[in-house]
């Protein structure tokens, strides 16, 4: 044994010598020659999630820049892409969700796009998403691939059967409550066959608009202080979690088997669902028969409406060349321009950022018919989840304990005094 | 064993066997039936084993959406090119192992078990630094060059099996002129065959499931092997039914190995001797 | 063994190169890392024992080992106890063997895409099939995977990584008792041995040595443990308690979610001895009740 001991350790300290050079050496390469730039485009989820009209348009418009694409899975691309960043090896453009690109800016990964933007866009031509990845100080790091707001779904055949008036965009959330409430019916047996509305536990459909619509908030504006010792974020908890338990929000255990949240609204177990824009795609494709539609978000106690919207955001590598960077650009503005755009908004399975486009599709003839719901909501209250760079890190602390919240195990208020804690700490460590 | 156990006894073995086979299986029968379904059946309750309508159009979707048939062929490739270099590297380190006495045999030994214990998050970003200086990204090499150098786990199995062969059998090849590659080769290698078999179908499922290594390894779409076709269609879809087509068709293949290797397969564990 | 030990090195070079490469380089390069900080982008920032200090006095940390130790406690021997069980029952000569080794084995190809969506629903406290069984026998609902108890929870994701790797267990160790010489039973049958007799007189005995094998490697794949967690908890951003989670997860998270790699490397350091020491535990027991002929 001791042998092996003394080979191992004599062959770990080597190893331990050899990976310090390692990691000084990563450099770059040089800059190529020649009139045509080289940019290497990251797509992850490939032509499934960007158009590949757009990128073909692209690179048909720009002769003088030559595309590389590296297509990647959608699933793990987390895995891929820390890998290469770790071996140098990461793509000049690509995108991912918009919290990461924050996480991405303060490490210094990404390229500051504010000056970009304002040397080359007009902002009045876009809705404020366009800045979903700018931080309180001013740097931009990233553009929108896509938005998706979310909207209040309802389906109109329940609220036949239940005699409700349909949901309008004057609806607070007690409205909210109340209806569904009036929408839950159990069969025979006591088990629940239609629930009102399904309390999801997540973060965009779940704790983050109910803390909102209290009046509550999860970070303050500067993004460096939790809010959850505010008696108002705990009130908009305790409404969600009643809901569930009082049972008119449908819960954990039903929503798994009816197979997710959205089998169970499109095959007409739940009456009603903060719908994220993008799964309008798979309501058509799968329950093409359910007769559905939606409004905006409803208002908050306070008046305002909060539409919570998840981006994926585009970001240019700190590290590609100076050509390269300026190629990146020059995707990210035909991207933002009017034709893209419009490609986007076809597609359904993402909001475009420009106004032009966003207009376009008040003529859409696919379910929803109200899309104004989503473009006009967006526009109206849009906001990102108060996403920062350590977003990754302080919203799964919440979750965690969401969760518990939801399920019943752990009080709102003491729960919300327990996320508190955590998130200050997280926050505070955010080097 | 020798006395025929009374009808009761066999009745009972065979209920248990039946019962546990049952839970066994009961999962890759849903898969199957899963994959069968429309989207609004899947979440029915209860949930109906026979799907109705039966959708067998999901297979046909599932392997035009993602381009099925070139993944097919280059899982195919790699897993084979894996196949051939673990059996050979495994059984040649294992040979040495066994056959010889030198100075590091020992330590070698043990080291080869610590290899099992460690952990993929320890070497899966240096072993991409290697990989990097060699220039190898975005190829087949980082998937099957490291095969030809040996693993734990084949190298545990074969040494089991040389360990229990007859000594003799070696003087008896000296004694006939041969020298040790001979030896190895002509003489130890024609015997092994059910330990390779055996080797071969662990070998095949790791290698055919493997989905870390293309996916760090592997840039190109052309090349991509199907564990990453799954991963493409979860992000391209929410529909179970598709995804568990998908799963049928990536796990059928492996189903297929086990059966036409099964009868060599327990043969050829069993001839590794009892040694642990 | 021959006198011509130069001939070892030969055949064993390509495994030392493997051993070099892919081994130590890691190895020594998490090692290194362990003692700083590094973001996977900027250089490494040396912090001495910092990251060390702080997992080891991190209840989140300690908490996932506890859940690693009672996983790999509960799944280790129920599945070599079962595995043995079964391939005892197989070797008898019985019709339709390989039909029924065929279907123990089934879960072992079975990715866990559906093997998770299965035993998630199979655990439904409202609609699954095991609350389901129970009602009808009069026995209240269980919360399974997510009970106020932690060990219920790691319990039940146990079971079900049991009904996973059963099959390659059972597979070895049927291999082990093939070996057996039926003679032996034979004549200790003739001698008026009973079957219980002969199953831990001989049997047991003789099969000892594969049974070890099957222990080190179950133990082994236990505190490796990845995807059965993820398939049965949902992905990590979706929450999971601080109760539930287990030291790979969260190596995997702080390393490619948070991007904390210093701090993953120690984890990962710790979670390697812990393997190591447990091995050789179980290594100095073994001549304890393993027969070697």
């Amino acid at each position: 044994m001791k042998k092996t001991g003394k080979l191992a350790l004599a062959l770990t300290l080597s190893a331990t010598l050899l990976s310090a050079c390692t990691l000084s050496n990563s450099g770059k390469e040089p800059a190529p020659e020649g009139s045509t730039v080289l940019l290497k485009l990251g797509l992850p989820g490939s032509y499934e999630v960007t158009s590949k009209e757009i990128i073909d348009g692209f690179i048909a418009s720009h002769p003088h820049i030559k595309v590389e694409i590296q297509e990647a899975p959608w699933g793990d691309f987390t895995n891929r892409i820390a890998t290469q960043i770790a071996g140098n090896t990461m793509p000049d453009v690509w995108f991912q969700e918009n919290a990461v690109i924050l996480g991405y800016g303060q490490r210094g990964v990404a390229e500051d796009l504010a000056p970009y933007i304002e040397r080359d866009l007009s902002a009045d031509d876009y809705i404020d998403t366009l800045f979903a990845a700018k931080t309180p100080e001013g740097q931009v790091w990233g553009v929108p691939h896509g938005a998706n707001p979310i909207a209040l779904a309802y389906n109109k055949t329940l609220f036949d059967e239940a005699g409700l008036d349909y949901p309008t965009d004057d609806w607070t959330f007690a409205d909210l409550i109340e209806a569904s409430k009036k929408l839950t019916r159990t069969d025979s047996n006591g088990n629940p066959e239609v629930f009102g509305f399904i309390g999801s536990s997540s973060i965009t459909q779940g704790w983050f608009p109910w803390i909102k619509q209290a009046g509550g908030m999860v970070l303050d504006e500067t993004l460096t202080k939790s809010r959850f010792d505010d008696p108002k974020t705990v009130e908009g908890l305790r409404q969600l979690r009643e809901g569930i338990d009082e049972g008119y929000f449908t819960d954990a255990d039903s929503i798994t088997a009816f197979g997710g949240e959205l089998p169970a609204f499109g095959s007409g177990k739940a009456a009603m669902f903060f719908l994220q824009y993008s799964t309008q795609v798979t309501m058509n494709s799968e329950f093409p028969d359910t007769d559905w539609d939606v409004v905006k978000i409803p208002r908050s106690v306070d008046g305002e409406r909060y539409v919570p919207t998840i981006s994926n955001s585009w970001l240019i590598s700190s590290r590609a060349t100076q050509e390269a960077k300026d190629a990146a650009w020059e995707f990210l503005q035909y991207y933002l321009g009017d034709e893209a755009q419009a490609i986007i908004a076809e597609s359904g399975s993402a909001l475009p950022v420009k106004q032009s486009a966003l207009a376009l599709l008040e003529e859409s003839d696919t379910k929803p018919a109200n899309k104004l719901a989503f473009t006009d909501g967006i526009a109206e209250g849009g906001v990102t989840m108060d996403e920062n760079a350590s977003w990754n890190e302080w919203r799964i602390a919440v979750q965690q304990i969401v969760n518990e919240i939801v399920k019943g195990t752990v009080t709102p208020e003491a729960g919300a005094s327990d996320i508190h804690t955590k998130v200050q700490d997280i926050l505070d460590n955010q080097n | 064993m020798t006395e025929k156990p009374t009808l009761l006894k066999q009745m009972i073995v065979y209920t248990l066997l039946t019962l546990g086979a049952i839970v066994m299986a009961f999962p890759f029968v849903w898969m199957l039936s899963t994959s069968l379904k429309t989207l609004g059946a899947v979440s029915q309750l209860p949930p109906q084993l026979i799907p109705d309508p039966v959708q067998w159009s999901n297979y046909e979707t599932v392997w035009n959406r993602v381009s099925f048939g070139r993944y097919t062929l280059n899982s195919v490739f790699i897993v084979t090119v894996d196949l051939i270099g673990t059996l050979i590297s495994c059984a040649f380190v294992a040979f040495g192992l066994a056959m010889y006495n030198f100075k590091l045999r020992k330590p070698l030994y043990l080291m080869m078990l610590a290899t099992l214990m460690l952990p993929f998050q320890v070497t899966l970003i240096p072993s991409y630094f290697i990989w990097k200086s060699f220039g190898m990204l975005n190829s087949y090499y980082p998937l099957i060059l490291p095969s030809f150098l040996g693993g734990a786990f084949g190298i545990f199995l074969m040494h089991q099996f040389f360990k229990s062969l007859p000594r003799e059998l070696y003087e008896a090849a000296v004694i006939d002129g041969c020298r040790p590659p001979g030896i190895f080769w002509r003489i130890y290698m024609p015997l092994c065959r059910p330990a390779l078999s055996a080797l071969g179908v662990f070998t095949f499922i790791g290698a055919w499931n493997n989905t870390v290594g293309p996916l760090i390894y592997l840039q190109d779409r052309e090349l991509y092997t199907l564990p990453l076709a799954l991963l493409y269609l979860k992000s391209d879809t929410q529909n179970t039914a598709m995804l568990m087509a998908a799963a049928v068709i990536v796990t059928l293949p492996v189903v297929a190995v086990y059966l036409a290797a099964q009868k060599q397969f327990v043969q050829g564990i069993a001839s590794t001797g009892l040694k642990g | 063994m021959h006198k011509q030990g130069y001939w070892g090195y030969i055949f064993t070079l390509p495994f030392l190169i493997n051993l070099v490469v892919f081994v130590f380089f890691p190895i020594g390069f998490s090692a290194y890392i362990a003692f700083t900080q590094w973001d996977l982008f900027n250089p490494p920032r040396w912090v001495g024992l910092d990251n060390w200090i702080r997992t080891l006095s991190d209840p989140p940390f300690w908490i996932s080992v506890r859940n690693v130790l009672v996983f790999a406690g509960i799944f280790v021997p129920i599945q070599t106890l079962f595995a043995f069980i079964i391939a005892y029952l197989l070797n008898q000569s019985i019709r339709g063997k390989s039909l029924f080794r065929l279907f123990y084995f089934m879960p072992v190809v079975t990715p866990w895409i559906a093997g998770g969506i299965l035993w998630v629903w199979l655990y439904n406290y409202r609609f699954g099939l095991i609350n389901w069984l129970l009602g009808s026998v009069g026995i209240d609902a269980v919360h399974w995977l997510d009970n106020k108890h932690w060990w219920v929870v790691i319990a039940s994701v146990a079971i079900a990584n049991v009904w996973k790797g059963i099959g390659s267990s059972m597979i070895l160790l049927l291999a082990g008792m093939q070996n057996v010489p039926k003679e032996m039973l034979e004549a200790a049958a003739i001698d008026g041995a009973t079957r219980w007799v002969r199953l831990t007189r001989i049997i047991f005995p003789l099969v000892s040595p594969m049974l070890y094998m099957v222990m080190i490697l179950s133990t082994i794949a236990a505190f490796q443990a990845f995807d059965v967690f993820l398939g049965m908890f949902g992905s990590v951003t979706a929450g999971i308690p601080e109760q539930h989670m287990v030291t790979n997860l969260i190596i995997y998270r702080d390393a490619f979610l948070f991007f904390k790699m210093g701090p993953a490397s120690a984890m990962a350091w710790l979670l390697f001895v812990i393997i190591l020491s447990i091995t050789l535990f179980q290594r100095y027991f073994e001549k304890k009740w393993v027969h070697y002929d």
